[in-house]
This record gives C-alpha cells, structure tokens and sequence, in this order.
C-alpha cells in the first residue's frame, strides 16, 4: 500500500487511501496505519472515495480498524463509497456498523461528536 | 449350334428333276445314236439311252472298256454344293461336234434341275421359317398375357407336338445336376433322372441332333425308357446366357415319318422360347429373392435407426458430438448410445457385436438396452452418479450368460465425460482404440484399456482408466468398420491414418471432423461401398470462444493481476448480457478464491505458483485455478452469509453469493484446483 495521506481537521485524522483497491494485499497496511492513528487521535475518517474494490479482506480490515477506534472510546467514519463497495458492505452486513456518509464535512462532524 | 444332318431325300428330288429333263432330251440322243447314262453317287452308272448297236448296249461300261469307236464325256451334278452323281454322254468318235452339242443340252438340264431343287429347298426352308415364326409368335402373345410360367411351357410343348399327329414330346430342365420332366406330351411317364442317354449326349455336346434310324436311336447307351419305340428324335438343347438349362425332346413311333431340317429348326425356336421362360421365371424369382433381401435390409436399417444407435442429447453446452452411421449390404451389430446425468456429465456407450445380420443387430439392441437398464436401475436406487463400472457391472449380470449361451460376444467403449472435473472415465472391453485429439499440443494419444468383449468370459470385474482433458480436446470412438475397410491394393484403412487424420483436423467441428473422414474412407475404399458399417462417435469438449490462460506467483500482490485477467477475458461479452456490475461481483469472487489459494493452499515446498484458465463461452465464464497442494473443500457453514460483521471468514461466503457455480476438487492431473462459473445470457 503506498502510504496514506493524513490530514488533521480538528481533532479528527482523516486518512485518505491511495489505491483504488483495498484487497489482501494491502488490507494488513491499512491496519498498520490506522493503529499508529489510534494512539494519537481516536476519531478518524476514511476516506474511500477513490477505492473501486474492496474483497473480504479489505472488508476484515475496516472492521478490525473500527474495533480499534471503539476499544478506546474512539469514533471512525467512512465517506466516498462508491457503488460496488457499498454492495459489498451490504452484502456483508458492514453498515449495520459503519457510519458510512455522503460527503467528507459530514464524516468529519460525525467523528468529532 | 445345329449339326447338319445328311439325307438322301435331297438328292432324290435332284435326281427326280434331273431325269425328268433328261427324258425330254433322251429322243434327240437317241435320234443322234448317242448314248446318256447316270451315275449317283458311289453308284455304277446305268444307261437312260443306250447307243444301239454298241457292244455295251445293255450295260454301261466305264471310258476304259469303251469301244475304240465311241468317246464318252461326263457332266457331274451337285446338290447344295456336294456331289450328287454324273451324267454320262457316249457320242461315237467320228462326231466331236455332236459331243459338244448334247454336253452343252446336258450342262444345262443339269443346272435347271439343280436351280429346281434349289428353289424347292428354299421353298422348304422359307415354310419351315415360317412355322417357327407362327410358334414364336403365338408363345410370345402367350408370354405377354400369361403369367403362369407352367402355362407358357404347356402352350410350348403343345405347339412342339401339334404339327403332326403321334408326335410326343418331352421338355426337361436341369435342377441340381439332375433332368426334370417340366412338361410332357408322350404315353409313358417321364422322371428325374441323371444327365444320360440321347439328351446327355446333347447336352455334353452343346448341339442338336435328329436320328431317323430306329436301329440308330436302340443302340444309344443308357436310352432313355420313353425313346425305346422311337423311329425319329429330334433333340435340341434349352440355353441361355447362364448356360444350358435342359433339352427339348420330340419323336415319333410311326415308320413313315422321318425328321428333317425343318422340324430342327421348329424345335430349336421352340426351345429357345422355352429358355426364355426358364429365363424369365429364374429373374422373377431373382428379384422376388432381391426384394426380400432389400426389406432385410430395410427392418435391419430400421433396427439400427431406432434400436441401436442412440440420438445425442441436444442442448449441451460443455461438449459437442456428432456421430456416423454408414450401414452396410448387409445388417451389423454396431450401436451407440448417450446418456446425459442430471449435472452435467455425459456417458457414451459403443459397441460392436461379433456377426452379421438380424441377430447380431438384436443383440446389440439388446446390450445397449441393458446398460441403459442397468443405469436406469442404479440412478433409482438413489445414487446421485453410478459408477461407470457399476453400470457395466449390472449389465454384465445380465447380458453375458446370454451372450455365453449364444456364443457371441460384444467389445464395448464405455466413456464417462464429466467437464468440471475435466476428467474422462473409460471402461474399454476390447473396443477398437479411442483417439484422443489433445488441442493444447495438437496431438494425439490411442486409449486402450484393460477389460475383454462382453461374453468372453464369465468374470465381471472391470477396470476403469482415468484421461484428463481440456476445452478443445476430441474423442474420437468407432468400430472396426472404419479402421478394416478395404483400399484398392487391399490394405486397410488403419487406425494409424485415422489418427493422423484426427490429429491434422481436430480443431474442426465434429460434424465437420466426422465428414472429413467418412470422405476419406470413402475415397480410400476400392468400391466406395462398405464391408461392415462404418460407425463412429466424436466428443469435442466444447472449445471457449475466447481463453486467457495465466501463470501467478503465490503472492497476494498478484491479486491485482487475477482482477485484470477476468477483466480482460470478459472485455467482450456485452453489457446487456453480463451487467458491469455483476461482472463486478464475478470478479470480486475470483479475488477471492485467488486469495484463499495464496493464504491457505499453496504448498510451501511446491514451486510458488498457481494457475489461472478464463475461458468465456456462449452463455458463461468458467475460471479455473489450479494449484499444487491440499484440497480444501468448505462446509456448508463456512459458505454460510454472516449474521453480524466479522473480520475474517466471509470470502467463502462471497464466492458462494457471486459465482453460479462453485466446485473445489482435485482434477486427473493431480492439480488441486477451484472451479468459478458465471452464468449470464446466452447470444
């Protein structure tokens, strides 16, 4: 996975993933770096909008980063999903648990509440 | 060819016309003191006009006891072209002139008398032509309007006696080596009898013959009973094309009644009548025997059609057959049959009875019948697949102590196709070699297997052999009809140019691939018609319209590349018959498989590497990767959809959600392998 940009707004880190894929590749990556956030700041945003696929693993990842984020009393949005990401977390059940938003103003106000 | 019989009764009528004229010029002879004497052949001549007053007035003497005073001359006479004696003109010495005169008067008596006799032949001849005309015609209107062939020689035998009376008459026929009586027209019965006697002699020398001597005709050895009182026979031989057939015999008891050319020629033309309708019948009853065989052959072909050759299934979409059924003059054992499983799998049976004719045409019927009993029989039992050698085993049960009984025995090729496990299952009992057509490579392999023909023996164990194959891949089964057929030199066909053949055309069609060869059987056979049937089955694995076939390291990060490689195989396939976003999902399952194969399957100590096959058909994408290592086979559980998010686990379950088909097995070749399908809209 090249590195994920960061951007800080407010108290929220918003991480933005670079490649238009999150699969198993690069699924332990995203992980890895959202644990590193983690430390610093609880509330975080990814930002999917560029992510055209993501399997099982990219699926395990995002799950796994927001227990993270709630296992310290943490909050993490989602926004940029595009059409067959969303299929998949439907399929998937993912947005029964994810705060999945349209715009990346409304992710950032969710995390910073 | 008749032999001329030599009778007197010629020359007499010469010598009646010849002494006729004679006699007008026996006054200017006399009146000239000549002499005229005659002289029939092998005969001393005697005086018509003796010279009076010559020592050998009273009885003619020869030119060397001739007096010194008197000369003689002769003037010979000639019958048809033989000799029928002299006339001898005596003429005293002293008078050459006079010689001259009567030679010239007596050359020309004899001319007029043998031109009478001529035109008296001819006259006779011309009568004798006409009768036979008069018999030819009136059995040929007999020909035309009667069927009856008895009939018609009765109609002849009574024209053979009907000339005059006390003519008897006997048509014989030759049957197995021995004469029949076929009609009869004489006062003692007639009965089979060897070739001998006066009609033996006959018929030994191809010839007819008239005897008109009773002495003659009682010193014949071996003479027939009924000829014993026979003054005159006339015999002549019933032949035609095939050879001689018999004899027409007519004689008579009476003295007077001698037999001639004439009645020769009668009894030729009525014989020759008569072969005619020996002829006839024999091709009447030819082509009733022909008629018969023809509708053999047809219930054969009738049997062959419905009872022995199978129809191939329509509709399938892994494999496509053809078959071949050229029939032969005569009804053969050949079948073949398809049996079509509920998933998929198809099962080819071919057979070749040991025989000809009806009954081996219902022993194949009837084998073919059991396997497909037996088949029947197993599938109800509840067994999803019965086993190839299941199947052969409970027809076995039953056939073969028939087969045993009947002593015939049958070779049998039983193959079983299953296409996702690109895995074909033989049974071969003695069948002529299967060729294997492999596209990858374009060669081919002959598949032989291990078992003897049905009814050889009582033992039913069979051995199955396991071929894997590939879309593309030909099976080319048939029967030795094919392989054993004739060329002009005598060689066979052999199964080494059908394999060459095969292997040069097997990315045909099969129906294409099947007329191919019949064309070159029947260019190779010497006569274009065939021994034995020619019979055969080809099984294409149906080729994809498109294949992109791929080597991956082990290494998640060539997941990327599995993506493109389904991307790009199924570029072409419209959107309205696979939607993008199904496409999607599609691929999104293929990832998947991918990954498990990377993260659980690859075998640490194999080479690292997996393979990948998309092939895109006409109504589906069929990705299959193979790898060495374990198998891993999913429960039903581990496909189950999640009833709360969970980080791990769900890949089996989205490949299960996105694929129309979803198979994990191990194929022949020993690769592990995940079979991927999805179904879109056909064209």
């Amino acid at each position: 996975m090249e590195t994920a940009a960061t951007e800080t707004v407010g108290n929220v880190s918003l991480l933005s993933l670079p490649d238009n894929y999150l699969d198993a590749s690069n699924a332990p990556a995203l992980k890895h770096r959202v644990a590193g956030l983690v430390e610093r700041s609880a509330r975080i945003v990814l930002d999917l909008s560029h992510v055209e696929f993501v399997d099982s693993s990219g699926c395990g990842a995002i799950l796994t980063c927001l227990r993270q984020v709630n296992g310290v009393g943490g909050k993490l949005t989602v926004f940029g999903v595009t059409r067959p990401v969303r299929a998949l977390f439907e399929l998937v059940r993912m947005n029964r648990i994810l705060d999945i938003y349209e715009t990346r103003e409304a992710a950032i106000e969710a995390a910073e509440r | 060819m008749l032999t001329p019989i030599a009778t007197s009764s010629d020359i007499v009528a010469l010598q009646e016309a010849l002494l006729h004229r004679l006699e007008l010029l026996s006054k200017l002879t006399r009146y000239a003191g000549a002499g005229l004497a005659y002289a029939a052949p092998d005969a001393p001549a005697s005086w018509l006009v003796s010279v009076p007053g010559c020592p050998c007035e009273g009885e003619f003497v020869p030119t060397d006891a001739c007096p010194a005073d008197m000369m003689q001359k002769s003037v010979e006479v000639t019958c048809d072209g033989a000799p029928a004696g002299s006339v001898i003109l005596c003429v005293p010495r002293c008078s050459p002139g006079l010689l001259e005169s009567l030679t010239a008067m007596v050359g020309t008596a004899v001319r007029c008398a043998e031109l009478e006799c001529g035109e008296e032949a001819l006259l006779s001849e011309l009568s004798a032509a006409w009768e036979s005309l008069e018999a030819v015609s009136e059995v040929s209107a007999g020909m035309r309007s009667l069927e009856d062939t008895s009939a018609l020689l009765e109609r002849i035998m009574s024209r053979a006696v009907g000339n005059r009376a006390g003519l008897q008459a006997v048509l014989w026929l030759q049957r197995d080596g021995r004469l029949e009586p076929a009609v009869t027209r004489c006062r003692v019965p007639c009965e089979a009898r060897a070739t001998s006697g006066l009609v033996g002699r006959a018929l030994a020398e191809h010839s007819g013959i008239i005897l008109n001597d009773a002495a003659r005709i009682a010193a014949v050895p071996d003479l027939e009973p009924e000829l014993f009182g026979a003054r005159s026979v006339a015999i002549a031989p019933v032949t035609t094309r095939q050879g001689l057939l018999g004899a027409l015999v007519i004689w008579h008891e009476d003295e007077n009644c001698g037999f001639d050319s004439r009645t020769m020629l009668l009894a030729s033309t009525l014989a020759l009548q008569a072969a005619m309708v020996a002829e006839n019948d024999r091709l009447h009853r030819a082509s009733l025997d022909n008629e018969r065989l023809r509708q053999e052959v047809e219930i054969g072909s009738v049997i062959q059609q419905t009872l022995l050759l199978g129809l191939p299934p329509g509709g399938m979409r892994s494999f496509r057959l053809a078959t071949l059924a050229v029939p032969s003059a005569l009804v053969d054992g050949d079948f073949y049959d398809f049996f079509r499983h509920d998933d998929g799998t198809l099962d080819v049976a071919i057979g070749d009875v040991m025989g000809k004719g009806v009954p081996a045409a219902l022993v194949g019927a009837a084998t073919k019948s059991q396997l497909l009993r037996a088949l029947s029989g197993l599938l109800g039992t509840g067994v999803r697949l019965p086993g190839v050698v299941d199947v052969i085993s409970a027809a076995h049960q039953v056939v073969v102590p028939q087969l045993i009984a009947l002593e015939r025995f049958v070779t049998l090729c039983y193959a079983r196709f299953e296409s996702p496990q690109r895995r074909l299952t033989l049974v071969d009992c003695g069948h002529t070699r299967t060729v294997h057509y492999r596209s990858r490579d374009r060669s081919v392999a002959l598949l032989q297997g291990f078992d003897t023909p049905l009814g050889f023996c009582e033992e039913s164990s069979y051995r199955p052999f396991v071929v894997s194959f590939e879309a593309g891949d030909v099976f080319f089964f048939y029967s030795d009809g094919l392989t054993e057929t004739r060329g002009r030199s005598g060689e066979a066909f052999g199964e080494k140019r059908l394999a060459e053949l095969v292997a040069q055309h097997g990315d045909l069609a099969p129906a294409a691939l099947v007329e191919l060869l019949r064309q070159a059987v029947v260019g190779f056979s010497a006569t274009g018609t065939f021994a034995d049937d020619l019979t055969c089955v080809a099984v294409q694995i149906t080729p994809p319209l498109q294949r992109v076939t791929r080597q991956f390291d082990c290494e998640l990060t060539s997941l990327g590349a599995v993506r493109d490689l389904v991307g790009e195989a199924c570029a072409r396939i419209p959107e309205y018959r696979l939607h993008p976003e199904a496409l999607g999902c599609f691929t999104l399952a293929v990832n998947e498989a991918a990954s498990n194969v990377v993260r659980h399957s690859c075998d640490e100590d194999a080479k690292r590497t997996f393979y990948i096959d998309c092939d895109v058909y006409d109504d589906r994408v069929e990705v299959l990767l193979r790898h060495r290592g374990e198998l891993f086979a999913p429960s039903p559980g581990q496909e189950a959809a999640p009833t709360a998010p969970r980080e791990g686990g769900l890949g089996l379950f989205i490949i299960r959600q996105f694929a129309s088909e979803v198979e994990y097995n191990v194929d022949a070749a020993g690769y592990t392998y995940t079979r991927l399908v999805k179904r879109f809209i056909p064209q």
